[in-house]
């Protein structure tokens, strides 16, 4: 099959378009117009983004009106995950009108890919995804958030204002619950830092 | 014979068989509750309705049995003459199948979420495939507290569906007749008939197998992780040497549940409680050794393998062949003991073996049926009688008493382990003592050389069992790091003393061990099969 190749010729300029100054202008004009709209770039960390209704960022474990664990540890939530990212045990539960509550309840948060699997399996209604985009910790054993710190944040998030209210997203969120707020930065953690 | 028709399916089959039955082998599923093919049906559930041609009403086809029908009374098909036409999935049945289940689930708590019984349900499955969908129940359920009917089993009447298949297992099996139906109507449970007679027969623990549904579920296995977690590994039974058939449910390592594999000719479908429950002890109970042991200054101390075979090698040199004895162990394979005994053979050059006896305790038979608890407490007992021959180790003891006998290769893995006088004196008057145990055991507070010893989750080969059926054992869980399987011990070690067996993996050894057993002469591996196969002819 012959290809048939167009040969274009390089228009050529005039004196003004060979100065290039009506394009620079041109240019300028599109910056200047831009300078009094709102803009939508965000001060990070200082300033922080809403996400919208529906965002898949961290789960938290949901209480009740009594504030117990609504969770009964029927495993559908790490049934469900694609990542096999949770962990659960069960136990006896010590109130009358459930049989069993979880003992244990692990997210391994760096395996997640917050799909909102789990969250659709739930029967219960027990686990959610939050709002929280960003979280931190120091060695991959913080990123394993536990029953505790998932309790932990549904009591930050339980109100929906996690980022509109500024002092409590101002503080960086440790998923490492255990102790995280007085945890030095000692040199065994950078050492752990480097070695991943 | 009567000649039916099932479905599209045409078959000459025996008189008095049941429909069910008969559908079972044909492929066709009948769903069924309440029968159990060892239990009698009283064909309460409802559940198996089938439509019979020229029958006022469905029938129950699990109490439903084929006869010749006389010549007046027979059904004519497309011109064919049958003695009696089914179907199972016609238009009536199927709205049969809707109703009933719409019924069965009127009390039902639906508490799938919190019910150990969650995959491996009768109620779950049958609601998939024959139920309705929907409820039209609107009025309040009926609730029981639950109720614990013996140690091992838990009562959740509420699940409850009154099949009644645990009471019959008690009256027909076991024949103690510990449940009976209490109260009538809606009101109707199960129930024990006192407080001082708890369901705590040795086989308690198979009511909640046979269980259709969650109602009856076992202590042990209450809030454990959910079924569809584990893997399923089939093996035996050893914590006795009936050597019932099990399936093992794993998951990362770790034993979670034991239930009852169906051997007809062993256990039909049952085991009992102990040896349900018997994992619990070696996986929590029991400090388990897992590195060789050399004795120094008086102490055991942890070695490698090689060092503890450099001492087994050194420690027996100084002995003539004749001073060297073996005891073999009723917990081990054949396998193992015939490696064993090749191994006194070849590398002690000593023909002075023996075998233990283990554990007993009283054996336990079932009024009704034949199943039985073995008095020996080890698998193998029969086994190594077999392999080792009639040679009961009092005779070694004896020698050794009377210091013919000065250096002794001992094999345990006994977890009751108790050593008498006479033999304690026995051991001390030893110079040379190597065991090979499970845990530290009394026999090993003389021991010059411990070598960790496998337990029978952990095995490859077979057990002969108290009714002479050899049967394959499969290991269900790994062995630690440092441990290594008690056959490759025996080569290792033979081969470190200068007397190779000449085998490199068990399939060879379990040829030869046949081939060289008396007993087993007649028997090829390929012919144990996973029913297992009856030595004696």
């Amino acid at each position: 099959m012959a290809t048939s190749v167009k040969v274009l010729k390089r228009p050529k300029l005039n004196l003004l378009e060979q100065t290039y100054l009506p394009q620079v202008m041109a240019g300028l004009v599109t910056t200047f117009k831009h300078v009094p709209q709102v803009k939508d770039t965000v001060s990070y960390p200082e300033e922080k983004w809403i996400p919208r209704d529906g965002y898949r960022g961290l789960h938290r474990l949901n209480k009740d009106e009594d504030g117990r664990i609504k969770c009964v540890a029927c495993e559908m939530c790490s049934s469900a995950c694609p990542a096999h990212c949770i962990t659960i045990e069960a136990e006896v539960s010590p109130w009358e009108d459930r049989e069993k509550i979880p003992k244990r309840y692990d997210i391994d948060l760096l395996r997640c890919i917050f799909c909102g699997m789990c969250e659709e399996a739930c029967p219960e209604d027990a686990i959610e995804l939050t709002e929280i985009y960003d979280f931190c910790g120091y060695i991959r054993e913080d990123f394993i958030a536990d029953k505790d710190t998932l309790l932990h944040i549904y009591d930050l998030t339980a109100d929906g204002n996690y980022y509109r209210d500024l002092e409590r997203s101002q503080k960086l969120f440790f998923t490492g619950h255990k102790g995280a707020e007085d945890r030095e930065v000692s040199p065994e953690y950078t050492r752990n830092l480097l070695k991943w | 014979m009567p000649f039916i028709k099932i479905d599209d399916h045409e078959i000459e089959v025996d008189a008095g068989r049941r429909v069910l039955d008969i559908a079972t082998e044909l492929g066709i599923k009948i769903p069924h509750y309440c029968y159990h093919q060892a239990l009698s049906s009283p064909a309460n559930c409802r559940m198996c309705l089938v439509e019979q041609v020229g029958a006022p009403k469905l029938m129950p086809s699990c109490a439903t049995r084929v006869f010749p029908a006389p010549p007046n009374r027979k059904t004519t098909i497309d011109g064919k003459e049958y003695d009696a036409v089914f179907y199972t999935a016609s238009p009536v049945v199927k709205e049969a199948q809707e109703s009933i289940m719409e019924f069965l689930l009127i009390n039902h708590p639906l508490d799938c979420p919190w019910c150990d019984q969650a995959g491996e349900c009768r109620l779950q499955d049958y609601s998939y495939e024959y139920g309705k969908g929907h409820s039209r129940y609107k009025e309040e359920k009926r609730t029981f507290p639950k109720k614990k009917l013996g140690p091992n089993v838990l009562l959740y009447t509420n699940r409850c569906i009154m099949c009644t298949r645990c009471i019959r297992f008690c009256e027909e099996i076991t024949g103690t007749d510990e449940l009976m139906v209490s109260e009538r109507g809606g009101k109707a449970q199960i129930d024990i008939y006192s407080e001082d007679k708890p369901l705590d027969n040795p086989l308690a623990t198979c009511v909640t197998d046979i269980c259709p549904v969650g109602a009856l579920v076992s202590q042990d296995f209450l809030y454990k992780p959910r079924v569809w977690n584990y893997t399923r590994k089939e093996s035996v039974c050893g914590m006795c040497a009936s050597n019932c058939n099990i399936s093992v449910d794993t998951k990362q390592n770790l034993i979670y549940r034991i239930k009852p594999r169906e051997n007809q000719q062993v256990n039909s479908f049952w085991m009992c409680d102990n040896g349900r429950l018997g994992y619990n002890r070696w996986q929590n109970d029991v400090d388990r050794l897992e590195t060789p042991m050399v004795r120094r200054n008086g102490h055991l101390e942890p070695v490698s393998w090689e060092e503890a075979y450099d001492a087994i090698k050194n420690g027996l040199k100084s002995f003539r062949n004749t001073e060297i004895a073996g005891i073999a162990s009723p917990y081990s394979t054949n396998e193992e003991n015939y490696l064993f005994q090749k191994l006194m053979a070849n590398a002690f050059k000593s023909d002075q073996i023996s075998y233990a006896t283990g554990a007993t305790w009283e054996a336990w038979e079932a009024k009704k049926s034949p199943f039985k608890i073995s008095e020996f407490k080890s698998p193998n007992y029969f086994g190594a009688k077999d392999v080792i021959g009639n040679r009961h180790k009092g005779e070694i003891i004896e020698k050794i008493s009377k210091i013919q006998v000065k250096a002794l290769y001992w094999v345990g893995g006994n977890l009751d382990q108790r050593l008498t006088d006479g033999e304690r004196d026995a051991l001390q008057k030893l110079q040379f003592l190597v065991v090979q145990d499970v845990w530290l055991s009394p026999i090993t507070e003389y021991a010059n050389v411990v070598l960790p010893a496998t337990n029978y989750y952990e095995k490859e080969g077979t057990f002969t069992n108290a009714s002479h059926i050899l049967q394959w054992v499969h290991p269900v869980v790994n062995l630690m790091d440092d441990m290594k399987p008690e056959w490759l011990i025996f080569i290792e070690l033979a081969k470190r003393l200068g007397g190779s067996l000449g085998y490199t993996d068990i399939k060879n050894v379990t040829r030869d061990m046949l081939a060289n057993t008396p007993a087993y002469k007649h028997i090829k591996p390929a012919d144990i099969g996973s029913q297992g196969i009856q030595t004696r002819r």
